[in-house]
């Protein structure tokens, strides 16, 4: 535990010593918060106490910040060469990677509690908001959260450029956020039943929408849980295959 | 060498257990989706669990003596819209959820029909009762419309209903449990409609008003001034009073002596709305008198509120210009009678010219006011202005709160004892043929307003306010709280005005938006310049 905790201060710390933290957290509140306010018919535009329409936006917006935030987690090391020393250090490979999700989580984090003002301050001055379903909306976001962060951390793994790992980990949440999306725009034969429930099934934003509505389904939970495991042993074993050559 | 084919064994293995780890995973993975799928649960966080079955549900689905089959029906091109996928799913869900509720008595058949590959099949649901509705499907290129099929059979002994197209989650349950009601209750609830204003009728003015109840009750009767009403009417809901006669009141009076309820809506003054303007004069309406008799009294005022009204739109030119209108009161959530079933749960309702309300210390104690307007309200008693131009500026101080509804519950003395019945001017042939009794218990609903159900005004909060109403009239209280579970808004109206919602805003969005940024950006810079601080120190340190 205390060595998780020695690489997460170290990843946390990196990340606010460079400039990636605050770019980050401050478009991550800049952009989606002027697109919920001016032009997705935001809780302004509809005076209505809902926050369901920036968090029906969140699987998108999560498209670009995440792979922005964690490009470098393990391209950067290697590029740089320090993955090298990184394990020479008395750690496991289960416990770096730990410390650097979590480390990646808590930045994400920081970002979501700050758009909590919104309802916080709308609920103070303007009208009453449903806090249960509040609770389940970013509860709901930090285990999105989680499984991109856990795709994006095996895709980095993968590459030495940030360039790469940025635009490979994009186009992979894109695929699986909008997949779930596609049987509405394109006609299955019937013997491709299947296919089009596998779509809807696996993608990342179908199983979002019961949590932005207020329900917390075991479902959608140990989806998000499985897909962060899976990328989690997918990355231990891109980072063991390093010893295979 | 041999050392290194040793070596290079030792990797082939290694890689042979990493692909079957990798894909017992993978299988473990499948069963683990096939067993989640099989065993799950779900927690509803919303505010009076809008996505789960309630406790009326669950009640309704004890009193059932025989088996209920429960047939959903959709077809698989409404699968493919996202939107009404989710529905579906939601359908599929809460359908399970009746089935377990149901304790063995609910059969629940959940059915994917397509009418590409089984045309007979939809054809006969549609023959049952199942409509098809069109989904919008935003494709590359353009948009195109296909039919979608999501509906209901019901079948208990040997009756049968249909919810013919579920295409909104949105009181989902309240119109499941309606239709699961009608079918399991022997005794078939009749409810009237009397509509009594000049120049207006149920199948035009009224219209939403007859839909909303005819899809609750099986049996709605349409009356008009001058005919009985029918004995095995139990609830009454008047529209208006200027073109009742006596016989009309006399008529009323005893239906509530001999336990009949009533909903009345009518204004303390007659608006008239001509090419000239909109003018209006005290209302000289019988049942404005029948109810003072009883203690409730609608007033023939007229009620403006200065924080909380519905603006009145104008063109001018190309634009539509919102004016200040204070004459059409906007209720809001905090002036509901929060201790009532009928209003407790509603959010907002909107009063167009209305009259305010009181009640006689007599029966004080049996009156319930279900809502008022904010503290900044006044009435106009006499000279009426209901034109633009008087209020665009707020001219009237507005210095208390007004009732506009109450609930009546308790006895009641006839209007009428001593006095006999009178004739029916409108329809000689028509005498009373009831009992005529001195007292009665009764149950009355009265809003000092009779436009806010009018098809123009009335919206979802005005006619879910006139269907709590009846339901609370007609002793039947458990589908009030599912209906409302069909209210999802919240509207955003503690700000005592516009002008301090619009500050508040600016508030919000700045602080969320900008300030936020700003604090981080401030606190990146700080922290760089200790930083470079203590660089520098410990630099100097070493030289």
């Amino acid at each position: 535990m205390g060595r998780i905790y020695a690489i997460y201060k170290k990843e946390l710390g990196s990340f606010f010593y460079s400039s990636i933290a605050y770019v980050f957290l401050v478009l991550f509140i800049l952009i989606p918060n002027i697109m919920f306010f001016y032009f997705f018919g935001g809780i302004f535009k509809e005076d209505l106490a809902s926050m369901r329409r920036f968090f029906m936006m969140l699987p998108f917006v999560f498209i670009v910040f995440i792979p922005g935030l964690t490009m470098g987690s393990w391209a950067k090391e290697k590029n740089s060469g320090t993955i090298e020393l990184l394990f020479t250090f008395p750690v496991s490979d289960f416990e770096v990677l730990i410390g650097k999700f979590l480390a990646s989580l808590t930045i994400v984090a920081t970002a979501l509690v700050s758009t909590l003002f919104i309802p916080l301050l709308t609920h103070i001055m303007l009208g009453s908001f449903d806090w249960g379903q509040i609770f389940s909306q970013y509860f709901g976001a930090l285990l999105l959260a989680c499984s991109y962060i856990a795709i994006t951390f095996f895709i980095s793994s993968l590459t030495m450029e940030l360039i790469d790992a940025f635009l490979l980990s994009a186009s992979i949440l894109l695929l699986l956020t909008v997949i779930g999306y596609l049987p509405s725009v394109t006609q299955f034969p019937a013997w491709l039943d299947w296919v089009k429930y596998t779509f809807i099934n696996t993608s990342l934003s179908t199983h979002f929408s019961n949590f932005s509505k207020g329900v917390i389904d075991s479902r959608d939970v140990l989806y998000y849980a499985g897909v962060t495991l899976v990328f989690f042993y997918l990355n231990l074993r891109s980072l063991e295959s390093r010893k295979w050559g | 060498m041999g050392l290194k084919m040793k070596n290079i064994g030792e990797v082939k293995t290694k890689n042979i257990y990493s692909w079957l780890i990798f894909g017992l995973i993978i299988l473990n993975i499948v069963a683990f989706i096939f067993l989640a799928n099989k065993l799950y649960f779900r927690i509803d966080l919303t505010e009076g669990q809008k996505y789960s079955i309630g406790k009326p549900t669950v009640d309704l689905l004890k009193q059932l003596n025989d088996p209920l089959i429960i047939e959903y029906y959709y077809n698989d091109k409404a699968k493919e819209v996202s939107e009404m996928a989710l529905i579906i799913q939601y359908i599929e869900d809460m359908l399970k959820e009746y089935e377990s509720a149901g304790r063995g008595k609910v059969n629940v058949l959940i059915k994917e029909v397509s009418y590409e590959k089984k045309p007979q099949e939809t054809a006969e649901l549609e023959e049952q009762g199942l409509q098809p509705f069109s989904l919008s499907e935003s494709g590359q290129t353009e948009s195109k419309s296909l039919l979608g099929l999501s509906g209901i059979i019901l079948k208990y002994k040997k009756d049968q209903k249909v919810l013919s197209a579920v295409y909104s989650d949105m009181g989902f349950e309240f119109r499941l449990d309606v239709e699961i009601k009608k079918l399991i209750s022997s005794e078939k609830e009749s409810i009237a409609i009397l509509t009594a204003s000049e120049n207006k009728n149920i199948y035009k003015e009224y219209q939403y008003v007859r839909q909303v109840a005819e899809k609750e009750y099986s049996d709605v009767r349409v009356m008009d001034p001058g005919t009985n009403i029918p004995k095995e009417v139990s609830t009454i809901i008047i529209l208006g009073g200027d073109t009742l006669t006596d016989y009309d009141i006399f008529q009323i009076d005893q239906f509530l002596m001999n336990g009949g309820k009533a909903f009345v809506a009518l204004n303390g003054l007659t608006v008239e709305i001509q090419q000239q303007g909109i003018f209006a004069l005290p209302s000289s309406s019988k049942l404005l008198t029948l109810l003072e008799s009883y203690g409730i009294k609608v007033n023939k005022d007229l009620v403006g509120d200065n924080d909380s009204y519905n603006p009145l739109p104008q063109r001018q030119g190309l634009f539509v210009q919102q004016n200040r209108y204070p004459i059409w009161p906007k209720i809001k959530s905090t002036n509901f009678n929060k201790k009532n079933a009928i209003v407790d749960k509603l959010e907002g309702l909107n009063i167009f010219w209305g009259s305010s309300i009181d009640a006689d210390d007599k029966i004080k104690s049996q009156v319930e006011f279900l809502f008022k307007t904010t503290d900044k309200s006044w009435v106009q008693k006499q000279d009426y202005k209901l034109d633009i131009e008087t209020y665009k500026y707020p001219m009237q101080e507005g210095v208390k709160s007004y009732n506009l509804a109450c609930a009546f519950s308790g006895n009641l003395n006839s209007f009428f004892t001593g006095k006999d019945v009178p004739k029916n001017e409108k329809n000689s042939t028509v005498t009373y043929e009831g009992s005529r009794l001195d007292k009665g218990n009764t149950k009355i609903v009265v809003v000092a307003n009779e436009f806010f159900l009018q098809s123009d005004f009335a919206g979802n909060d005005e006619l879910l306010f006139l269907m709590n109403s009846v339901d609370w009239l007609s002793k039947d209280q458990s589908l009030i709280s599912i209906r409302n579970k069909g209210k999802f808004t919240k509207p955003l109206d503690k700000a005592i005005n516009q002008q301090q919602t619009d500050f508040f805003k600016t508030i919000i969005i700045g602080f969320t938006t900008f300030f936020i940024p700003v604090i981080f950006i401030a606190f990146g810079i700080i922290l760089n310049l200790r930083r470079k601080i203590r660089d520098k120190k410990l630099k100097e340190s070493f030289l």
